[in-house]
C-alpha cells in the first residue's frame, strides 16, 4: 500500500514535473503569434499616424518620403496618401478589405495593385504597413533560444500555410520578456534569403503595441535599405468618408 | 643551283611517299577535309547571322552609335534587361540641347533620334494587366532615323505632336482577351508606371494603331514593345519633374548606413530608451481637415513641370556612309570629352541587348572549341606521322646513308604535310561551298525560337567571304605545318646506321 501510495506520488511529481518543464520549454507559440496580431490590431478604435520613409540604394541615393496612415482595422480599411516630396504629393493606396487600389492625383486615376507588391521603390511591403495576421498566414516549424544583442530571444522558424504571403519562409526573432518581434529573415521558395526586418522600436497605446521604428534590408542588393518610422499617433475617431476613392479625390483639389 | 634543284626531287620524293603510304595520307587528308568544311561551314553560318543581327538592329532599332549617361552596369534599350542588373532605370542623357547642336552640325551623322525607354504596366481590366516596355519616341525625327522598322497592322503611325499609343502584337492580344474585340481608334489604354522620381503615376493615352518590328521574331522582348509619344511617357516616368531636395534631419542622418544584427539590438547600438519609444497618443494632428489643408492646394506641384526637361535615355545615331562606326565612336568620345560632357559613346551592340549579343558570344564559343579541335586535329596529325616515319626509318636511314643532308630530309617531311594539308584542305573548301551553295539557294529555315534568337532571323543564307576562306586554309596548313615539327625531329634523329641495322 506504502509502496503504491509512494509510486502514485512520485509518478504525479514526474507528470507534473515533466509539464512544467514542456510548459517552460515549449512555449505556445500560437497564442504568442495571435497575442502579437491581437496587439498590432486596433479593434474598437480607429488609428492614424505620419510615416516617414528614408530609403538607400547605392544607385538612386536617399530619398524621403512622408505619408499619413488612417486605419479602420475593424472593417479592414486602410489609406495612406503622400505629403512629400512634392513631385509624390497627393499619391494614395486605398485598401478596403482585399481590394488595394493607387491614386494618381495628377491623372485623378486610380488602379488595382496587389498586397504582395512593394510600396513603390522602398522595400517595404504594402502588408508591412497594416495590422500583422502571423498566427493566419504561418505555423512553426522549429524553435530555438538565443539571443539578439540585449534581448533574450525565441528563434522561430515559420512556414507559410496560404500563398498571400510575400514570404513563404521566415525566421522570427521575438524578445522573451515582451513577446514583440524585433526581427525577421524572409526566405524564398528555394530558401534564398531575400529580406531582413527589424523592429526597433514600439509604441504602447494601452494594451496595443505599434512598431515606431522599422527596417526593411534588403538582402538580394547591397547596401539598400528602407527606415520606416512612425510618429503624431492618434487613436481618434477617423470617418468612414475618409476610406473612400472620393476623399482621395476631394483631397487633391 | 643545286639547290634549286632539289626542291622538284623532294616534292617527288613526297608524292611518292604520299602515294606509297594511301592508308595514313587518307587518314590525315579526312582529318584536314572534315576539318576545313567544319571551319567554313562554322564560320559561314555565324558571320551570316552575326552580319544580319548587325544590319538588324543598326537599321531597325539602335542606329550605328548610341549616346547615353554614363553608366556601370551598361546600357540597354530593353528595361526588361535593365530590371534584371542592380539599377532598374535607364540612365538619362545629361546636355541634350548641347548635344542636339553637336550632332546637327557633325559631318558624320546622317540622322539621329532620342529615345525614352520605360517600363509600364498595361492594365486593361482588373484581371488582366501586361507589364511592358515603352518607347517614348519624337515621331519625325524617329522615322529619319528608322523609315522601315514597323510593320502597321492596324490603324495608323502616331503623328508629330499627337499624344497616343501604338500598340505591340502581344498587348493588341491581352486587349482582345479583356474586351472580346480588338482595339479601335479612340479606345483609351491604361498605363501605370513606378519610378523613384514621380511614384505612382495613372495614365490613358489614346489608342492609334498596332505595329511589330521588323524581324521581330528575332527577339522575344521586341512583340512586347509599345510606343507612345515622348512627353506621354516622360510624364508617366517623372522626366519632366524639377529634382527636388532631399533634407534630413540630424536624426534621420544617423540611420543612414549599413549595420550589424547584433549591434542594432545592443545598447551600444540601441538609439536609448531600450524598446519602447516614447509616443503618446496625439489627438488631433491626423484628421480628414487637416489634410485637406496640407494637401489640398496643387500650385507649389504644378511648379516642378518643365516644359522641355530635355531628358532622353538614349541618342541613336545613323552614320553616313563610309564612316565606320569604330572612327565615329572614337571621334565622339574625343569630343565629348572636350567639351566636358557626361556622356557615355557607345557601339550598337550595347543597346541591342543580350539576345544579340548572345550570338557574338557564341561565335567566340565556336572559336574556342576550333582551336581545341585544332590542338586534337594537331596530335592525331603528328602521330600519324610519327608512325609513318618509324615504318620508313630503313628508307630515311638509307637517305642519309647515301649523302642526303638533314635539311632534305626536314624538306621531305614538310613537303608531304603541306601537300596533304593543301590537297585536302582544298577538297574540304570545295565540299564547304557546295554545300553553302545548296544552302544559299534554299535557305536555312528555323522555327525554334532559340535558333531564331541566336542566327538573327527564321531564315538564314548562309555565304562565306573570300577572305574568311583564305584565312581558314591558311590555318589549316598552319595546323599542318605545326603537327609536322615533331615527326620531322623524330625523322631527323635516324642515323645511316639504322638502316644497315633493320630489315
Amino acid at each position: 500500500m506504502t509502496k503504491k501510495f509512494l509510486f502514485t506520488v512520485f509518478a504525479l511529481l514526474l507528470a507534473g514535473g515533466a509539464a512544467l518543464w514542456a510548459a517552460d520549454s515549449e512555449p505556445d507559440f500560437a497564442a504568442i503569434m495571435e497575442s502579437m496580431d491581437m496587439r498590432s490590431k486596433f479593434e474598437g478604435t480607429d488609428f492614424s499616424s505620419r510615416l516617414t520613409i528614408i530609403t538607400e540604394d547605392p544607385e538612386e541615393g536617399v530619398e524621403k518620403q512622408v505619408l499619413n496612415q488612417f486605419r479602420n482595422d475593424d472593417a479592414d480599411e486602410f489609406l495612406m496618401i503622400t505629403l512629400e516630396p512634392l513631385s509624390k504629393k497627393g499619391q494614395g493606396v486605398l485598401i478596403v478589405e482585399d481590394n488595394a487600389w493607387i491614386y494618381d492625383p495628377e491623372s485623378r486615376k486610380f488602379t488595382h495593385m496587389s498586397m504582395k507588391e512593394n510600396y513603390e521603390d522602398t522595400d517595404a511591403k504594402m502588408n508591412d504597413f497594416g495590422a500583422t495576421s502571423y498566427a493566419e498566414d504561418y505555423e512553426v516549424a522549429r524553435y530555438a533560444e538565443g539571443k539578439l544583442g540585449d534581448y533574450n530571444v525565441w528563434i522561430v522558424e515559420w512556414e507559410a500555410i496560404n500563398d498571400e504571403v510575400p514570404y513563404p519562409y521566415v525566421t522570427a526573432y521575438i524578445d522573451k520578456a515582451s513577446e514583440l518581434l524585433l526581427m525577421t529573415k524572409e526566405y524564398s521558395l528555394s530558401k534564398r534569403l531575400l529580406r531582413s526586418s527589424y523592429f526597433l522600436k514600439y509604441a504602447r497605446i494601452g494594451e496595443k503595441y505599434i512598431s515606431t521604428q522599422m527596417i526593411f534590408k534588403d538582402e538580394t542588393m547591397d547596401n539598400t535599405k528602407t527606415t520606416i518610422t512612425i510618429s503624431s499617433v492618434s487613436l481618434d475617431e477617423v470617418d468612414d468618408s475618409i476610406f473612400t476613392k472620393s476623399y482621395l479625390e476631394r483631397v487633391n483639389r | 643551283m643545286k639547290k634549286k634543284l632539289s626542291v622538284p626531287v623532294v616534292w617527288k620524293i613526297a608524292v611518292r611517299n604520299l602515294i606509297e603510304h594511301k592508308t595514313k595520307t587518307l587518314i590525315i587528308g579526312a582529318i584536314v577535309a572534315v576539318g576545313m568544311l567544319v571551319l567554313i561551314l562554322g564560320n559561314a553560318l555565324l558571320d551570316t547571322a552575326t552580319a544580319g543581327i548587325r544590319e538588324n538592329y543598326i537599321e531597325n532599332f539602335t542606329g550605328n552609335v548610341i549616346l547615353s549617361g554614363k553608366t556601370e552596369d551598361g546600357i540597354t534599350f530593353f528595361p526588361f534587361e535593365q530590371m534584371m542588373s542592380d539599377s532598374s532605370e535607364s540612365p538619362i542623357t545629361p546636355d541634350y540641347f548641347e548635344l542636339k547642336e553637336y550632332l546637327d552640325g557633325s559631318d558624320m551623322v546622317a540622322s539621329w533620334s532620342p529615345l525614352i525607354s520605360g517600363m509600364a504596366t498595361m492594365m486593361f481590366s482588373d484581371d488582366i494587366m501586361m507589364p511592358t516596355q515603352v518607347f517614348g519616341v519624337d515621331i519625325e525625327k524617329y522615322r529619319e532615323v528608322f523609315p522601315d522598322n514597323m510593320e502597321l497592322l492596324d490603324g495608323r503611325l502616331l503623328t508629330p505632336g499627337e499624344s497616343g499609343i501604338m500598340l505591340s502584337t502581344t498587348a493588341v492580344a491581352l486587349f482582345k482577351q479583356a474586351n472580346g474585340r480588338s482595339p479601335e481608334a479612340g479606345d483609351m489604354i491604361e498605363l501605370m508606371a513606378m519610378t523613384d522620381r514621380a511614384g505612382m503615376k495613372i495614365d490613358e493615352l489614346p489608342y492609334v494603331g498596332s505595329f511589330t518590328f521588323r524581324n521581330a521574331e528575332t527577339n522575344p522582348m521586341l512583340p512586347m514593345i509599345c510606343m507612345t509619344d515622348y512627353n506621354s511617357l516622360r510624364s508617366m516616368l517623372g522626366m519632366n519633374l524639377a529634382e527636388e531636395t532631399v533634407l534630413l534631419s540630424s536624426e534621420e542622418e544617423s540611420i543612414i548606413g549599413d549595420f550589424a544584427d547584433e549591434e542594432i539590438f545592443s545598447s551600444a547600438g540601441d538609439s536609448g530608451g531600450g524598446l519602447f519609444a516614447d509616443v503618446m497618443a496625439d489627438e488631433g494632428t491626423n484628421t480628414a481637415e487637416t489634410l485637406f489643408a496640407e494637401i489640398g492646394d496643387r500650385s507649389d506641384v504644378e511648379s516642378l513641370y518643365l516644359e522641355d526637361s530635355g531628358e532622353w535615355n538614349f541618342v541613336t545615331v545613323k552614320l553616313v556612309g563610309g564612316v565606320t562606326s569604330k572612327a565615329a565612336i572614337k571621334a565622339f568620345t574625343e569630343d565629348v570629352s572636350l567639351s566636358g560632357w557626361d556622356i557615355q559613346v557607345n557601339n550598337w551592340i550595347d543597346g541591342a541587348g543580350g539576345q544579340a549579343r548572345m550570338t557574338y558570344t557564341l561565335k567566340t564559343v565556336f572559336n574556342i572549341i576550333i582551336l581545341i579541335i585544332a590542338v586534337v586535329a594537331v596530335i592525331i596529325i603528328m602521330n600519324t606521322l610519327v608512325v609513318s616515319i618509324t615504318e620508313r626509318i630503313p628508307e630515311i636511314g638509307t637517305i642519309r646513308a647515301i649523302g642526303g643532308r638533314k635539311s632534305f630530309v626536314r624538306k621531305m617531311i614538310v613537303s608531304e604535310t603541306f601537300m596533304i594539308t593543301f590537297v585536302f584542305g582544298i577538297i574540304g573548301i570545295l565540299g564547304a561551298v557546295l554545300i553553302l551553295a545548296g544552302l544559299n539557294a534554299k535557305g536555312l529555315h528555323f522555327e525554334n525560337i532559340f535558333l531564331r534568337m541566336l542566327l538573327g532571323g527564321s531564315v538564314l543564307n548562309p555565304v562565306i567571304s573570300l577572305k574568311t576562306l583564305l584565312l581558314d586554309l591558311a590555318g589549316i596548313v598552319f595546323i599542318g605545318g605545326a603537327a609536322s615539327l615533331y615527326p620531322t625531329a623524330v625523322a631527323l634523329r635516324i642515323r645511316p646506321v639504322t638502316a644497315m641495322q633493320s630489315n
